[in-house]
């Protein structure tokens, strides 16, 4: 895999320190299998985010910088197995029992994820008001009735969780 | 910059605020008529209802009521996750998720010895020895633990694939000349060999167990000691809750002589196999997972089976980089 001809900042960094960070994020977890997936992950975003290759060359002390991206892959990665096992969850207390596909069951749960990180920081009205119309299809009367609230707020509460979701899908695309 | 920045803030916050009035009931014509100004007005409130549309359509793209419960039963347990990241942030060392979850599993007899980490990289394969002579392979990307206690071995597979062939032929529940009880432990659930040769592999959200000779239970873990029995040439996918029974594919094993034996897949099963022996990314464009090959390919030379699968289909293999790699239609 490793061509020694043409080196790129990313191989550089990857054949100096990919070792040393798995050793890392094996102290971290305690655990080797572990560090190694997170060791590629954080390897593999580096490579796939635009922003972070292009910061590459400039990096100073690479370590630290891999560090940092690698706790937030290991954050993702808490959130996304807990997200899976709540999906599964969520699964087996519907009534019927509902035929997914594979490739389907992981474009939702990449779509739950995106989701569900979006909301994160709104307090919880707002997220549930948003939610119980996006995706349970309630109408606002409903949705007053089950927070207790007017529905005037719902509609505010539906206001600023679009806001928030739109400025951080803006944020992205920049 | 940061006064055009905050311009389209506010235009993004309008578009929220006519989102919100468009989502109510008893929407007005009027009001329709006005958010078509709105929209019409300038580009940039077109850019941003554009957004408005694909948030839309992404919150649409799910199914609601079990995509609304998983949102609401992983907020009922943040707090559980918050915690451990802390424990993350703060302690160096420490047990893992999965450890922890698994320090539940209960063991009977006194341990005598935990061989922790048997791992194999990517594109490895490894075979234990044990000395009751149970074979145990470890496909590409296996991790597992060993445990052995007075009177049973527990193999606690974290990750990737394993192929077993127990002891002196003896069955996992009847010891004898000095052969072991052999259990495989999942995620998902309990594997115990009632017969000799079978595979196990883990999959993220579930374990599948195809049986080579004689016979294995599966215990799920949520399924209150509910088991099933699967035959040879049989295969099972387990989940933590349940057990589905489907005829095996041929030649499940053949991993363990170094091939993939595809038999009419489509091509991106095949691409997705390959990968699992392969560093880096190897993906398969949606225009060409459809086509259907047949054939067997070596796994420890990745780059030959690619060329035979582009010899064989309309299809190229582009490389972006070395660990970025796509099956692509041929143009």
């Amino acid at each position: 895999m490793r061509s020694s001809a043409k080196t790129t900042p990313f191989a550089q960094m990857y054949d100096a320190h990919h070792g040393w960070l798995r050793g890392w994020l094996q102290r971290k977890t305690g655990c080797s299998w572990q560090a190694a997936d997170l060791a590629q992950d954080t390897f593999l975003r580096i490579l796939t985010s635009p922003r972070n290759s292009a910061q590459l060359a400039e990096v100073r002390e690479p370590r630290s910088y891999l560090t940092t991206i690698a706790r937030r892959v290991w954050i993702d990665f808490v959130r996304r197995d807990a997200l899976e096992k709540a999906w599964l969850e969520a699964l087996q207390q519907q009534p019927e029992p509902v035929a997914i596909s594979a490739e389907e069951q992981t474009l939702i749960l990449e779509t739950l994820f995106q989701v569900d990180a979006m909301l994160e920081g709104l307090g919880e009205k707002v997220s549930q008001a948003f939610l119980l119309s996006q995706l349970e299809g309630l109408r606002y009367s409903e949705i007053a009735e089950r927070l207790g609230v007017s529905v005037s707020s719902v509609k505010k509460y539906m206001a600023k969780a679009t806001e928030h979701c739109l400025l951080l899908m803006c944020e992205d695309s920049l | 910059m940061s006064s055009s920045q905050s311009a389209q803030k506010e235009i993004l916050r309008a578009a929220a605020h006519w989102y919100s009035v468009l989502c109510g009931e008893d929407v007005t014509e009027q009001q329709k008529r006005e958010h078509a100004e709105w929209v019409e007005a300038d580009p940039s409130h077109q850019l941003a209802w554009q957004q408005v549309e694909k948030l839309r359509q992404q919150l649409q793209s799910v199914p609601g009521a079990s995509a609304f419960h998983t949102l609401q039963i992983k907020q009922q347990q943040g707090q559980k996750r918050r915690a451990v990241l802390r424990s993350f942030a703060f302690l160096a060392g420490g047990a893992s998720l999965g450890s922890l979850a698994w320090r539940q599993t209960p063991v009977n007899g006194l341990i005598k010895d935990w061989t922790a980490g048997h791992r194999t990289v990517t594109g490895e394969r490894r075979e234990l020895a044990l000395d009751d002579g149970t074979q145990l392979i470890l496909n590409t990307d296996t991790a597992l633990d060993l445990l052995e206690t007075d009177t049973s071995r527990l193999v606690r597979l974290y990750d990737g694939e394993i192929f077993v062939r127990t002891g002196s032929g003896v069955s996992g529940n009847e010891p004898g000349r000095g052969a072991k009880p052999l259990q495989v432990h999942t995620e998902q659930g309990m594997v115990i060999p009632l017969g000799t040769v079978f595979t196990v592999r883990k999959h993220p959200v579930s374990t599948s167990v195809t049986v080579i000779e004689d016979r294995v239970e599966l215990i799920p873990v949520s399924a209150a000691g509910q088991s099933e029995f699967v035959d040879a040439g049989e295969q099972a996918e387990m989940s933590s809750g349940g057990v589905a029974i489907s005829p095996a594919s041929p030649q499940m094993d053949s991993w363990t002589r170094g091939l993939l034996v595809a038999v009419d897949w489509p091509l991106s099963r095949l691409v997705a196999e390959l990968s699992r022996y392969r560093a880096g990314v190897l993906r398969c464009d949606p225009a060409v997972a459809a086509l259907r090959i047949s054939g067997a390919y070596p796994l420890d030379d990745t780059e030959r089976a690619l060329q035979a699968i582009s010899n064989a289909l309309p299809v190229r293999v582009s490389r972006i980089t070395d660990y970025w790699v796509t099956v692509t239609a041929l143009l």
